[in-house]
């Protein structure tokens, strides 16, 4: 199937609007048990490259990404994603044995969620929805997009949704970019004041001259990523993709690729160059079906481990599930939903995914060094990662600039 | 002296400190077409070097960081892409790009007004080949009253080596850190005419071959030179281990000698630059942590360095390239592994090398015109300033508090301590304590100063030319 029977399904009415960006009119936000009241967004580029999604704020989850679109530039925007969040934010005191689990504790939403103004989001636009909830919505052009034939040069711009959170003295700014060419890079940033002070040397930094030190800390982001690749959710796979060493001859590597066919925890392997590749079994951008489409979940910003002695899910940086609609959060679930299992550790129990609809957990390990400019603000932190589309088109759907 | 007469008397005095205590961006040592020198609008800034090389193309040199109002910091000699692998997943070829080929010279691109948007195009042998620009970023902090967004300086030059474009930048910011980064651009280079090749993959419209699959391994030589003086820089390796309970405990190990060290993610291993004495609190420094650091290519056989991740140094000149270095000085050592031979680090000038892999797996999408992937690392400044850079508000009540419960508190260490500062001192609100200038901040054991507040009013009536951050 072709990229453009399948979107048939999904028809979007597309008002282009004098704005930079603005609510998709057509778009479908629908009611479900992820977003009762969503608000449709869409932004085009000049490119003709468009985002198209809908957006709430979940008591829990704060900022929920769902009916995610990506249109290349003269291409029909296709379906990525059914919803997108965070699942679950660690914060470890290097002196204390156990976590804070952020979402399923305090939660990013509900009386946490901080509205955006002309001061968190001066460079950008805030967009109310109807529950008096709000994001701001940001375009900047980052840099180079590629270079072509030695000069000239396309550009790479980005939309960006930021929402925010005060929990305790940190904020947290939950962040969802989208690239003119496809990307996705989901993130956290922490910033707002110290909470945590000690006197033990190996716990803790100094911040000021002769006051007490700041404490070290760990932390660990949780996305929960339910994709629904061309709007058939259980012809997607998922693909661990590695590139393996030669044992008679170490620099030559084959590429090797195991559909991950169970629910099971998966770890980075950096000098297998391992990578998960999110993708539709049936739908092709190119007219020959050499390809399928899909999306790279890129490691690459998986430098640090996550070490835990109480939650054995936090030791992984990947699990794969199929999707149940109560397991929201990857620790602390049963808090919200009593009928359901309480943590990632019970969620992947070994069923099946063939012909399932899987949901990808993927989780970033950070630590926090304080240091004299975190006094008395912390100077902003963040974690992130990429999903890149992957054979999404048949070729560049870029025209290089006329030179 | 009515108190309308003491706020115009402060604010004159104040702008009189600004014009004359060093608040301009000091000029770098070179001649003047080969300068840069960036200011930002929180008053602080950027100067340094350019030069471009046959080899390298971008090498900076005399890099100094200026805080707002301190005086300006040495942080590099110089810093440059020492090395550029790439290695394709089907063979036992390995590029060495810089080396063999280089990104100077006719492997420079031109650029032009697109792609240096409000910026400066510099001049290398009489085309555009360097851009330099600033622009604002993420936010530097944020707290539940205010917001500062951060600016950059970014220096960057595009090399066409092959069908790849390197674009090969560096970025920085008004805190103090400094990020390298490479975007690879460009087209494929490289296929198999077996679409079938276990080493690459068949893309759309490209009937009968699999492009293959490569690894780019880049190496970044940072001499740095903190401070008034190049030999007493520290270079530490943290790392932290969990003990059965789950407490974590840091672990700090000065790198006294020559070393080449092996990230281990599950210790969160770290490296520290300090100026002088690291076991004293708060000493400036720059810290790198390997978080780009998904993918690691290794290949023991062939080249023995790429299972290391850092390595420290003592500055030799010869010592240029991470790879094939004899082919240019033959006097000297072939390779980084060889470079590290144990000599003393003490009191000497370092120079850290570090590297990051990216494996790159053919899609569609990089057919014709390939979209950039970059790579890079943060260098971040650590205790460059006194406090929060830009942040003009005091330790919430909360933050009191904590600091309060933790154990054995004096009573006289739950705010900024307050210091003397010297007459000009404008500055105190960025807090800089560059170059041994501790500056107090508005607060002092956490109440507000009266010399503060008038410099306040001042600023609220037009009289200060300055803003210290973003309303």
């Amino acid at each position: 199937m072709t990229r453009g029977q399948s979107v048939g399904a999904y028809t979007i009415v597309l008002l282009i609007s004098l704005f930079s960006h603005s609510p998709a009119m057509g778009m479908s936000c629908p009611t479900s048990e992820a977003s009762s009241s969503a608000t449709a967004f869409m932004h085009q580029f000049d490119s003709g490259a468009r985002w198209e999604f809908c957006w709430h704020i979940d008591e829990r989850a704060g900022l929920t990404i769902s009916n995610l679109h990506y249109g290349p530039p003269a291409e029909t925007a296709t379906k990525l994603m059914e919803s997108a969040s965070l699942a679950q934010i660690l914060v470890k005191y290097d002196e204390d044995t156990n976590a804070e689990h952020i979402l399923s504790g305090d939660g990013l939403g509900g009386k946490n969620h901080v509205l955006p103004d002309s001061n968190s989001c001066h460079t950008g636009d805030t967009q109310l929805d109807n529950n008096g909830s709000g994001v701001c919505a940001k375009l900047r052009d980052l840099n180079i997009l590629t270079s072509v034939r030695r000069s000239a040069a396309l550009r790479r711009h980005e939309l960006s949704i930021h929402a925010f959170s005060s929990v305790g003295t940190h904020i947290y700014e939950q962040v969802w970019r989208f690239s003119e060419d496809g990307e996705v890079t989901p993130a956290v940033r922490v910033s707002g004041e110290l909470s945590r002070f000690t006197n033990k040397q190996q716990y803790g930094t100094a911040v000021t001259d002769t006051g007490p030190l700041a404490a070290n800390a760990t932390l660990l982001f949780t996305w929960r990523l339910d994709f629904d690749i061309g709007g058939t959710p259980n012809d997607d796979i998922v693909e661990q993709l590695e590139f393996v060493p030669h044992v008679s001859n170490v620099v030559r590597r084959s590429i090797t690729n195991r559909t991950l066919d169970i629910e099971s925890f998966h770890k980075v392997h950096r000098t297998r160059f391992r990578g998960w590749l999110i993708r539709d079994t049936k739908i092709s951008a190119g007219p020959n079906g050499t390809t399928r489409m899909g999306y790279y979940l890129d490691p690459q910003s998986s430098g640090f481990d996550y070490v835990s002695k109480r939650n054995n899910w936090a030791l992984f940086d990947l699990a794969v599930t199929r999707r149940q609609a109560c397991e929201q959060f990857a620790s602390g679930n049963s808090n919200e939903t009593h009928h359901c299992d309480d943590s990632l550790d019970q969620f992947v129990n070994g069923e099946s995914l063939t012909n399932q609809n899987p949901v990808v957990w993927f989780s970033i390990a950070r630590q926090l060094l304080p240091k004299s400019e975190d006094f008395p603000a912390i100077t902003t932190r963040e974690a992130s990662f990429k999903l890149i589309p992957f054979d999404w088109s048949s070729s560049t759907p870029f025209t290089p600039l006329s030179q | 002296m009515n108190a309308l007469s003491r706020i115009f008397s402060h604010a004159i005095f104040a702008a009189m400190c600004n014009l004359f205590s060093g608040v301009a961006i000091a000029q770098p040592d070179c001649p003047a077409q080969n300068q840069i020198n960036a200011n930002f609008d929180d008053g602080s800034g950027w100067s340094m070097c350019w030069d471009s090389r046959k080899r390298e193309n971008i090498v900076l040199s005399n890099v100094h960081y200026q805080a707002a109002g301190a005086e300006p910091y040495s942080v590099f000699n110089s810093i440059r892409l020492s090395q550029l692998h790439v290695s394709y997943d089907d063979s036992n070829v390995n590029y060495n790009d810089v080396t063999q080929f280089g990104l100077g010279g006719g492997y420079v691109s031109t650029l032009d007004e697109h792609d240096c948007p409000d910026g400066r195009l510099i001049d290398i042998a009489g085309r555009a080949g360097i851009c330099e620009l600033i622009s604002k970023g993420d936010d530097s902090y944020t707290t539940a009253s205010e917001t500062q967004q951060s600016q950059s300086l970014s220096v960057f030059s595009v090399s066409q080596v092959g069908s790849y474009s390197y674009l090969v930048t560096w970025k920085f910011f008004a805190d103090g850190s400094v990020q390298p980064s490479i975007g690879a651009a460009g087209a494929l280079q490289r296929s198999s005419k077996d679409p079938h090749s276990h080493f690459g993959r068949e893309l759309e419209g490209v009937e009968g071959k699999a492009w293959l699959s490569h690894t780019h391994n880049y190496y970044w030589k940072i001499d740095f030179d903190l401070g008034e003086s190049a030999n007493d820089d520290v270079v530490s390796e943290l790392q932290f281990t969990t003990d059965n309970q789950g407490r974590r405990a840091r672990s700090e190990t000065r790198l006294s000698a020559e070393s080449a060290r092996a990230i281990n993610p599950a210790k969160m291993t770290s490296w520290l630059i300090s100026d002088g004495d690291e076991s004293k609190p708060q000493v400036p420094g720059y810290l790198i942590e390997p978080i780009n650091y998904g993918h690691k290519l290794v290949n023991s056989v062939t080249d023995p360095h790429t299972e290391f991740d850092f390595f420290v140094t003592r500055q030799n000149d010869c010592e240029r390239f991470v790879s094939e270095n004899a082919k240019y000085y033959p006097d000297c050592d072939e390779n980084i592994l060889q470079f590290v031979n144990d000599e003393s680090l003490i009191d000497e000038d370092i120079v850290v090398w570090h590297r990051i892999s990216f494996h790159h797996v053919p899609r569609n999408e990089d057919r014709q015109v390939m979209h950039s992937h970059w790579d890079g690392f943060v260098m971040e400044a650590r205790n460059l300033h006194h406090q929060t850079p830009g942040y003009d508000g005091q330790a919430s009540p909360e933050i009191q508090a904590a600091m309060a419960a933790a154990d054995n508190i004096s009573d006289d260490t739950t705010a900024t301590t307050a210091k003397p500062s010297s007459g000009c001192s404008i500055s105190v609100n960025n807090g800089s304590v560059i170059n041994g200038t501790v500056n107090n901040g508005p607060m002092s054991n956490g109440k507000m100063n009266l010399d503060f507040l008038l410099l306040l009013l001042a600023g609220y009536i037009g009289l200060l030319k300055r803003s210290w951050y973003a309303k």
